[in-house]
């Protein structure tokens, strides 16, 4: 190297519910230099600003986004980049609104965890290509109301617009209302293939909860 | 074979991090030899460890050699599945193929290394205890004949009798008969509701 001052060593801490992920993240990125990092720490760890980048699951990206706090500005004392399956639109909308910088998907190169790392680090935001697009559908297409939301998780529990009517103490004409306005905004012509539609987008979760 | 030898495993996963930490973390185990990555005909290892995918795979061309294959000596691969998948059609299709033993990636690594014993020495099926756990919620299987699904995979996309019948190129009322059938099979009184089931169950085949 001929840089006149030796580059910095990003401090990264990795915390992943998935153990093989965790074990992989660390050891690819201290087989690289300008890497160093940090295991074996729990949730309520960081943010003391030792860290330049915090490498997670959604699940914890969320909650260490939401207890940082609204309303910061400019990267976190620790910059949170998530490595997920959860690929729908809305999944990683709600990463991004609650603050999370670097989304990647767990069949990501070695290359491309290295380089979201240090973007992450200089403060940017990485977004991989797949996940950049389902973003960008998500923005481009119409959000559901909340009402209609209520009306779509009925039609999954199987109920007709008679007992979703009653369910929600309203008339069935405007229960049918709601679901012509989600059908047209899914754009399906039907309620099986909406609720298809619905899966993909991550209006409803796959998990039973 | 004694207790002592060493177990000699090669660990296939699609996903570049998980394999990197498989391999870490199996080769750390005493005991235990690790190689990386598909192929590698040389050397017969005594345990596969792969993902959902490669499993099948694997599972798929052994079993293309058939008996005969196995008669002449051919080596029918002991997998160990490790992956995120973890719904119950998913898991029901390894272990239908042969898979030895099923660990969700958020398992304790020291789960794995049980397995993988366990299935070296020939041991009967292994699940992690969140799989265990899967099929006491719901021990009975769907059990959907191959014809059901062809159908159950039109009805979630939001077809309708109809055009299902036009696909399959049967007629109307014995696409009404499927239909009825999944239904009863998977405790649904609607298409919607065979659809959302169908979908968190992970009941179509990849």
């Amino acid at each position: 190297m001929t840089a006149l001052t030796p580059p910095r060593r990003i401090h990264v801490a990795v915390a992943h519910r998935d153990p093989y992920v965790a074990a992989g993240v660390a050891s690819l990125l201290r087989s690289r230099a300008d890497f160093v990092v940090r295991t074996g720490i729990t949730d309520t760890d960081g943010g003391d600003g030792t860290v330049d980048v915090f490498v997670t699951d959604y699940a914890t990206g969320l909650r260490k986004a939401a207890a940082a706090g609204p309303g910061q500005r400019g990267p976190a004392p620790d910059a949170l980049l998530v490595v997920t399956d959860q690929c729908t639109g809305w999944q990683i909308r709600r990463a991004v609104d609650a603050g999370v910088r670097g989304y990647l998907l767990h069949d990501c190169s070695t290359q491309e965890l290295s380089d979201a790392v240090r973007c992450v680090a200089e403060g940017r935001r990485y977004l991989s290509c797949a996940v950049a697009d389902q973003l960008l559908d998500n923005l481009a297409a119409a959000a559901p109301t909340v009402r209609e939301l209520e009306v779509l998780q009925l039609i999954a529990h199987g109920l007709a617009n008679k007992d979703i009517g009653r369910r929600l103490g309203i008339g069935e004409g405007t229960v049918k209302t709601h679901v012509k306005a989600l059908l047209r905004k899914l754009g399906e012509s039907s309620r099986t293939a909406a609720i298809a539609e619905a899966f993909r987008r991550g209006l409803l979760l796959e998990a039973v909860s | 074979m004694t207790a002592a030898a060493t177990v000699c495993i090669r660990v296939c996963h699609g996903d570049p991090l998980a394999m990197a930490g498989l391999v870490s973390l199996i080769g750390r185990e005493p005991g235990f030899q690790v190689q990386a990555g598909p192929g590698a005909d040389e050397g017969i290892v005594d345990v596969i460890v792969a993902d959902h995918a490669c499993a099948l795979n694997l599972l798929a061309s052994a079993s293309a050699f058939g008996p005969s294959g196995a008669a002449c000596g051919f080596h029918v691969p002991r997998i160990v599945v490790v992956t995120r998948l973890d719904k119950e059609g998913e898991v029901m299709q390894a272990i239908d193929s042969g898979a030895r033993a099923y660990l969700r990636q958020d398992a304790p690594p020291a789960e794995l290394m049980d397995a993988i014993r366990h299935v070296a020495r020939g041991g009967a099926l292994y699940l992690c205890q969140r799989t265990a756990a899967l099929f006491r919620q719901e021990p009975r299987r769907a059990g959907l004949t191959a014809r059901e699904e062809e159908v159950l995979r039109f009805l979630v996309r939001g077809d309708c009798n109809k055009g299902i019948a036009h696909q399959l190129d049967i007629s109307t009322s014995t696409v009404k008969a499927h239909v009825s059938r999944i239904c009863e099979k998977l405790h649904a009184s609607s298409r919607v509701q065979v659809a959302v089931n169908a979908t968190r169950r992970g009941l179509l085949r990849r």
